[in-house]
């Protein structure tokens, strides 16, 4: 028996496995060593019935054209078609019509949703704007009323003095920030005749001066007056009025001779019941203000009622029925009031 | 190479110029510029051949079918990962073995039970039947018989083969490729290759002189 080849080269040989380098050493050798002819013919007898059972499978059939139609019926390539199938990446992005069309339609829908999230967000983002402006003016009414309060406590007295003998309320502030903040000008308003009929006779020096020149006071001026001179600042277009004020009863009035101010209110709100009570220079809008240890509320009008102490311009402040009932106040913006023309 | 000018020019030549272009012409040309035409080409070039290397693989024409049509399907979609430089015809039995390992894997079936299996359809299809495949003349039933027997054990005795080994001499010595291509396709070392076919045919020589089929 013969022993078996180790040489795998000779398999391959045989096989034709062998690159072309390896086939031509085998032949070199072949041709020069007889031991190895015969270990080749050895293989090639103990291949022979290897090869004779070697299966030779032909394929179905139509196999080809069904393996095409497949990969056409996947959609990956057309049937029958010179044409290439997919889309061409040329360097002037020369694209099929469909492509184009699919774009624009894409771009197309992007914009109309932007568009349509816009028009939704844009109203939402506006009334975010007004409630934060809202807020802002609340937060600075607060402020302000906490400023009075403050004041009230510190002085004993409001922050614009009364005069014991007048039955003038005086303003205050916030008349003369107005100005300065040109919310209002400073034109003179108060008509002199306004004045001769309220009875008004007895007036400080300076505010005399302020008076018949009608040049409202600087926030400067409040400051740096004497408790004692009473101020008057409703001339600023319309009548305005600080009335310190307490609880009675479950409601709140103006009282001119507190001195300890529980609540302050900042009217300038037209009186809406009775005629004659807003004066001619009222601009017709404004609010009323009503602070009490900070809490804000904004009131669009004002009834008149009559007190023994009557204030500046008759614009008692009575409040509204949901004020008297401290029941939730509805804040509104706060107006700064018109200028008058 | 300028696979669409190439294309151009030997379409002008002849009905069929893709005829004379090489396998890597063929599958660069559809990789950047997918033709039908050129797929086809290559599809039947590969068809007896690789069809081959399946059924001896799986042991089954249908599966055989189905998995030429999937290592087609994948020469479509993977073509961009052919390397120009490459031999298509390694790369290309890389896809049917991975395909076949796959179909092995989903059907869970014995590589070789169903060789012999008589696959009913059309009148056209494979029968399935390894004794109808061989070359050999058939005398009479008797003979086909004995055949059959003969071959269902050597069908048996490839398939006790390891599985390296039998892998390695399916595609060095049933399909014809070389020692190279082999180890390209198995991810193995040449060396390697030549001795595992180098096992996988003594034992089978041994197999078939202890059967004594004839030449």
């Amino acid at each position: 028996m013969t022993e078996p080849i180790h040489d795998p080269q000779l398999l391959g040989h045989l096989f034709g496995a062998l690159e072309d380098d390896e086939q031509a050493w085998v032949d070199a050798r072949l041709e020069n060593d007889e031991d190895y002819r015969r270990q080749c013919l050895d293989w090639r007898r103990r291949l022979a019935p290897l090869d004779a059972a070697r299966p030779d499978f032909e394929p179905p059939p139509g196999l080809a054209e069904r393996t095409c139609r497949l990969v056409a019926a996947c959609g990956l390539m057309p049937r029958n078609s010179r044409r290439p199938a997919f889309r061409r990446m040329s360097a002037d992005m020369t694209v099929g019509r469909g492509t184009v069309y699919g774009r624009w339609l894409d771009v197309a829908v992007m914009i109309f949703v932007m568009v349509a999230i816009g028009s939704l967000a844009a109203p939402a983002i506006q009334n975010s704007r007004s409630h934060a402006r809202l807020a802002t003016c609340q937060q600075r009414l607060q402020q302000v009323g906490q400023a009075l309060t403050q004041y009230g406590y510190r002085h004993g007295h409001a922050l614009s003095d009364l005069a014991d003998n007048e039955r003038l309320t005086p303003a205050g502030l916030f008349a003369a920030c107005r100005i300065e903040e040109e919310l209002a000008d400073d034109s003179p308003a108060i008509p002199d005749a306004w004045l001769a009929a309220q009875g008004i006779l007895h007036w400080s020096r300076q505010v005399s001066s302020w008076i018949a020149g009608l040049q409202p006071p600087t926030s400067s001026n409040m400051m740096l007056s004497l408790p004692s001179e009473p101020m008057m600042l409703g001339s600023i277009n319309t009548p305005y009025n600080q009335l310190p004020g307490s609880w009675r009863v479950g409601s709140a009035a103006g009282e001119t001779e507190s001195q300890y101010a529980a609540t302050a209110v900042l009217a300038d709100a037209p009186v809406a019941d009775l005629s004659g009570q807003t004066p001619d220079w009222h601009g017709g809008q404004g609010r009323n203000v009503f602070f009490e240890d900070g809490h804000v509320c904004v009131m669009p009008s004002s009834m008149s009622r009559e007190v023994a102490n009557s204030s500046f311009g008759g614009s008692h402040f009575a409040g509204d029925t949901s004020f008297v009932q401290r029941r939730v106040f509805i804040p509104v913006s706060y107006v700064a009031g018109p200028k008058h023309d | 190479m300028n696979g669409t000018m190439e294309q151009l020019k030997l379409r002008a030549c002849g009905p069929n110029p893709l005829v004379a272009w090489s396998d890597e012409q063929l599958l660069l040309s559809y990789r950047s510029e997918p033709d039908p035409q050129v797929f086809e080409e290559l599809v039947r070039r590969y068809e007896k051949e690789l069809y081959g290397y399946l059924r001896h693989y799986l042991g089954d024409a249908e599966a055989a079918e189905d998995v030429f049509q999937q290592t087609f399907l994948q020469v479509h979609l993977k073509c961009d990962q052919f390397e120009p430089g490459r031999k298509v015809r390694p790369w290309l039995y890389t896809v049917a073995t991975n395909q076949a390992i796959d179909c092995q894997r989903y059907t869970k079936r014995h590589r070789m039970s169903s060789l012999d299996r008589i696959v009913r359809g059309d009148s056209d299809d494979d029968t399935g039947v390894l004794a109808d495949l061989i070359g050999a003349a058939m005398n009479g039933p008797d003979d086909e018989a004995e055949i059959a027997e003969q071959h269902e054990t050597l069908r048996r005795a490839v398939d006790a083969l390891p599985e390296g080994c039998r892998e390695a001499v399916l595609l060095v010595y049933f399909q014809g490729l070389k020692y190279r291509e082999a180890a390209e396709i198995l991810s193995l070392p040449v060396g390697t290759v030549k001795s595992r076919v180098h096992i996988a045919i003594e034992k089978l020589t041994e197999t078939l002189s202890l059967l004594r089929l004839p030449n």
